[in-house]
This record gives C-alpha cells, sequence and structure tokens, in this order.
C-alpha cells in the first residue's frame, strides 16, 4: 500500500512541532529530584523509605547539565521539507543558545536549498537566521581582536599561554577571597576568573572572515609557531575529563574540569564544568566541598545556568533564621526559578 | 520485537560523553540513589520534550514528569533490560499520559476546545496571523481533535509524526509492533486531516488519480 504524500498536512504538522518545540525551549523546568522521591515514598514507602526521603531532601540539588535536546527526525514522505523545518528550529535554537550562553563555536548550520517555489519564504527564513549567526559571529570577532590589543594578559590566557601562577590564582579561588572581591570596585583585568566574551567563532577563523570581508587587521608577527586555540584546549580537557569520569577517576575528571573552569572565564564550557564539579562532590560525599564550589560558582556567575539551583543549595544547607533569610532571599531573586515551590514550602512552615 | 538488548546511548547522549546510561541503572537497581540521580539529570530534559508532545499542554508537564520519574524509581525492579533505558522510561511517560488524558478526557470539553478553534479561524483569516502565532494555533487545533481521538491512534500519531520518532522506537514505547503503529498512525492521520478540512485550516486533497 502506497500513502499519498500530503504535503499541505505535513507542512502543518511541521509548524505545530514548531510550536510545541518552541514551547518547550521557552519554558523553564522546575527541576526537584527530591519531589520525585517523596512521590516515589508515596507510591511505595517500603521500596522507597521515609529516611531516603529525608537524605535526598538535604542533598545537593540535581542541577541541569543542558543537555543537547533531541533532535526530531523525518517524519514521512517529504524529506526535503523536513530538513528545511529542521534547518530553520536548529537556527532558531541555535541563536537563541548564543543569546542566551555566549560561546558556541560550531558556527553557522549548512542551509538545504528548497525543492519549490512555495518553500521560498521557508528558505528565506533560515538563510536570514543564518545571516543573523554570521553578523553576530563577525562582531564577536571584532571585540576578540579589540580585547587582545587592549588586555594582551587577559587575551594571552584565551589563548592557553597564561603562565602557571595565573592559572593557578584562577583554579585555587577560595569563595571568600572571590566574594570578598565582589564587592570591591577593582578593574575586571584583575578577576581571576578570566571574562570570555561569547565568540560563535575561533579568533582564527573570525580573523580569516574579517579579512575575507576586507576589513583592515593589524599585522602579526610571523615567527611564533600557532598555539591551540582555547576551544582546542578546552575540548582536549573536556575529553580528558569524560574518560576519567568512564574510568571511574572522579579526581582526575575534578582536576580537568577545574582547568576548564580556570580556562573558560564565564563560557558555556566552564559553565558546564561547574555543574559536573557540583556532580563529582557529590558524588565524593565531599559537603564542604560542595558548598565551596557553590560560593565560587555564585560570585563567578551570578546569572549561571546553576544559579538557580547553587542558590537552592545554600538554602538547603543554611541553619535557622539564615535559612529562612536564605530562602526569602531566593524567592526575590528567582521569583520563577526552580525551588520557589520548596521556598514557600519551607517559608509557609516557618514563617509566623 | 523489542529494538535492542543492550542499553546504548540514547542519541542526545551521544554528545555528552560523560554519560554511562548502562552503568548508571545497574548501579540504581542496586539501590544507588546518586546513580538515581544522574538518571534523572540526564533523562529529565528528553523526557519532559517526550510528555509535552504527548499531553499538549504546557501547565502540566512538571508534575507529569516528576510521576514518571517517581513510577520508574519504584518499578526499576522490574526493568528487565530487553529494551533501552530510555524506551523503558519513555514507556512508562505513556502510561502515565494516558491517564492523564483519561482523567481530563471529556468530550464535551473537547468539543468546546473545537467550537473555540473555529471561531478563531473564522475571525482571524490565517493571512493576517505572524508565523508563530499561526503555528500556535495550528497546534492548538491540532491537540483539540487529538483529544477526540481513540488514545491507541493519537498516541501513536503523536510519537510518529509530531515528536518524529523513529517506527522501531515508537513502537517499542507502545508495546506494539512497527506495522501496527503505521496502521495506527495512518488512520489517525486521516481522521485529524478530515477535521481540519471540516473546519477549514485543511483544503480537500486533489484527486490525482
Amino acid at each position: 500500500m502506497s500513502e499519498r504524500v500530503d504535503h499541505d498536512l505535513d507542512a502543518l504538522l511541521g509548524q505545530v512541532a514548531w510550536a510545541v518545540d518552541d514551547d518547550i525551549g521557552r519554558t523553564k523546568a522546575a527541576w526537584d529530584f527530591a519531589a520525585v522521591v517523596a512521590r516515589a515514598h508515596e507510591l511505595d514507602p517500603q521500596q522507597v523509605p521515609r529516611e531516603l526521603v529525608r537524605e535526598v531532601e538535604a542533598a545537593a540539588p540535581v542541577v541541569s547539565l543542558a543537555q543537547e535536546r533531541r533532535a526530531r527526525r523525518a517524519t514521512r514522505d517529504d524529506p526535503e521539507f523536513d530538513r528545511i523545518l529542521s534547518d530553520v528550529r536548529a537556527s532558531v535554537e541555535h541563536d537563541a543558545a548564543l543569546r542566551r550562553h555566549g560561546i558556541d563555536t560550531t558556527g553557522p548550520r549548512p542551509v538545504v536549498a528548497p525543492a519549490g517555489t512555495g518553500r521560498r519564504v521557508l528558505f528565506a527564513a533560515v538563510a536570514l537566521a543564518a545571516a543573523l549567526v554570521l553578523a553576530f559571529g563577525l562582531l564577536q570577532g571584532v571585540r576578540y581582536v579589540q580585547m587582545q590589543r587592549e588586555a594582551p594578559a587577559d587575551a594571552a590566557l584565551h589563548l592557553g599561554e597564561a603562565t602557571q601562577p595565573e592559572t593557578d590564582a584562577a583554579t585555587f579561588e577560595t569563595p571568600e577571597r572571590t566574594s570578598a572581591r565582589a564587592v570591591q570596585p577593582s578593574p575586571p583585568a584583575t578577576d581571576a576568573a578570566p571574562i570570555l566574551e561569547p565568540s560563535p567563532l575561533e579568533p582564527e577563523v573570525a580573523v580569516a572572515t574579517l579579512r575575507r570581508s576586507g576589513t583592515k587587521t593589524k599585522k602579526s608577527a610571523p615567527a611564533a609557531p600557532p598555539a591551540p586555540s582555547l576551544s582546542e584546549r578546552l575540548a582536549e580537557l573536556d575529553a580528558a575529563a569524560a574518560a576519567a569520569l568512564r574510568a571511574r577517576d572522579l579526581a582526575g575528571a575534578a582536576d580537568k574540569f577545574e582547568q576548564i573552569v580556570a580556562l573558560g572565564g564565564t563560557s558555556r564550557l566552564a559553565d558546564l564544568a561547574f555543574g559536573e564539579l557540583f556532580h563529582i562532590a557529590h558524588r565524593r560525599g565531599d559537603a564542604k566541598g560542595e558548598l565551596a564550589l557553590w560560593k565560587r560558582y555564585l560570585a563567578r556567575m551570578p546569572e549561571g545556568r546553576f544559579a538557580d539551583d547553587a542558590r537552592a543549595g545554600l538554602c538547603r544547607r543554611a541553619d535557622g533564621a539564615a535559612k529562612d533569610a536564605c530562602w526569602r532571599e531566593y524567592l526575590e531573586d528567582f521569583p520563577k526559578g526552580s525551588y520557589v515551590r520548596q521556598a514557600e514550602q519551607h517559608l509557609g512552615g516557618t514563617s509566623p | 520485537m523489542p529494538r535492542v538488548t543492550t542499553d546504548p546511548q540514547p542519541a542526545w547522549a551521544e554528545r555528552r560523553p560523560h554519560a554511562d546510561v548502562a552503568g548508571l541503572v545497574q548501579h540504581a537497581r542496586g539501590g544507588g540513589t546518586d546513580a538515581w540521580a544522574q538518571l534523572y539529570q540526564l533523562f529529565y530534559e528528553p523526557l519532559f520534550r517526550h510528555v509535552r508532545y504527548l499531553s499538549g499542554e504546557g501547565s502540566l508537564v512538571e508534575d507529569l514528569v516528576q510521576e514518571v520519574f517517581a513510577r520508574a524509581l519504584v518499578s526499576l525492579r522490574d526493568f528487565d533490560g530487553r529494551s533501552s533505558f530510555s524506551t523503558w522510561l519513555h514507556g512508562i511517560a505513556v502510561n502515565v499520559v494516558r491517564n492523564h488524558w483519561r482523567s481530563q478526557s471529556s468530550t464535551s470539553t473537547a468539543h468546546d476546545r473545537l467550537r473555540a478553534m473555529t471561531t478563531v479561524r473564522e475571525a482571524v483569516p490565517h493571512v493576517d496571523l505572524d508565523r508563530a502565532h499561526l503555528a500556535r494555533e495550528r497546534a492548538r487545533v491540532v491537540y483539540a481533535i487529538l483529544a477526540d481521538m481513540p488514545e491507541h491512534l493519537r498516541e501513536a500519531f503523536v510519537l510518529r509524526d509530531l515528536e518524529g520518532l523513529a517506527p522501531a522506537e515508537a513502537a517499542a514505547q507502545l508495546g506494539i509492533s512497527p506495522g501496527n503503529l503505521a496502521v495506527r498512525a495512518t488512520r489517525a492521520r486521516q481522521r485529524l486531516r478530515a477535521e481540519l478540512e471540516k473546519l477549514g485550516w485543511l483544503s480537500p486533497l486533489e484527486d490525482v488519480s
């Protein structure tokens, strides 16, 4: 039995899927593993005893490591149309990711040519999105070059040429020092955590793009051999950390993630590395380490992807009046946060 | 027939080299809460998406996902490994959302929603709607029609045609054969098209015979 191709219905369903994906992308889901365990206890108190619920409630919150969302696959008999839709979706998500999280080295995605004239509007949307991404990358490339000229020490760190003491200072920053410095009006260059501007293009690519586009750049000295780019170093470290995790070498993995944190500034990879460090500390049962990490993280990335979780973690660990105050502040700072329910429950139970 | 006998990394997890699903499942089966926390961490987002597609509404997805994980937690010892952990977990989600649909099912409600959709359609010709708005309106119409559809057709259609799962994966989640899945999804498409034509969202297919 051969089914007739129904382009109109497929087009409509493509839009429905887009709308659902768009809605998912806009939703800040409330993670609450403790609530899951509490519900499991309700379902089967023998399998999930009360002690387990208490243990999980006292533990660090489980944080999102921002998985890549599962790509939607082609559905019916119109692969070209599905490819176009998928490109539109990818471009929208890519653009949103750039705006939300900063660095992304994947660059603009290839655009698939439309098969028919009726699809030109979609094609135009894809092209526009790709052009926006490219333009954003170009802009960041210019900013990167400017940053290299204006702050050579910082730029050297970006390129992985930092001296050991600089790296160590970033790696082993204590929360007290970081917090203290956070309230001082010191210039950004002295911050142990290097600020890495979002840069969807590699520095080399950015410069090459500038040259191709006719923008004049300063001539560089020809002698020095090419150093590995920051993203190459980060990718190497990430791969090494992954290998260490697979080998159950938590200390080794933590060391690599710490290096990513030290080199990555406020980049997406550093943000994710913090998340992995939270988890490793939790797996090691290192409660003090977790606290220190949350504080370090919040000092560096008060609006990072795990800020919500780190703040909630600190509140869970606080005692007495400090706990109440912590949850109140949490509600003020994260009125739509993932732990609003927990904060309200706590304050509802403790407030007069 | 179950698709796999081992527990391969799902497509999204392959990009995260740190995920060791099989090891985590084994550890979780032994009572490792930490392993469960990691599985929660790994599967929350794909499950959220899955439940969002299946349920068709955003407001209750978090609660439904929580229910899925809680049910999985208490029944992990029943997981026999014949399918992947991901398929098993997503199958639980199908059941949870099915119960949700049943608890919500009310023919009059579905008709009311469809009437509202018709009103929107008549009041605002689609040429006046921007693209995103139009897509959302269409999503509401499609889910309103699906609400009126038998659940076995609705589920096959959503997994296959909306969420875009591969036939084998969708069939495994529903516990049916890929052939059966194809039949159900096709019937659902036919019903959906007929309703969309009736409501004026699609023109009748031209006869090419």
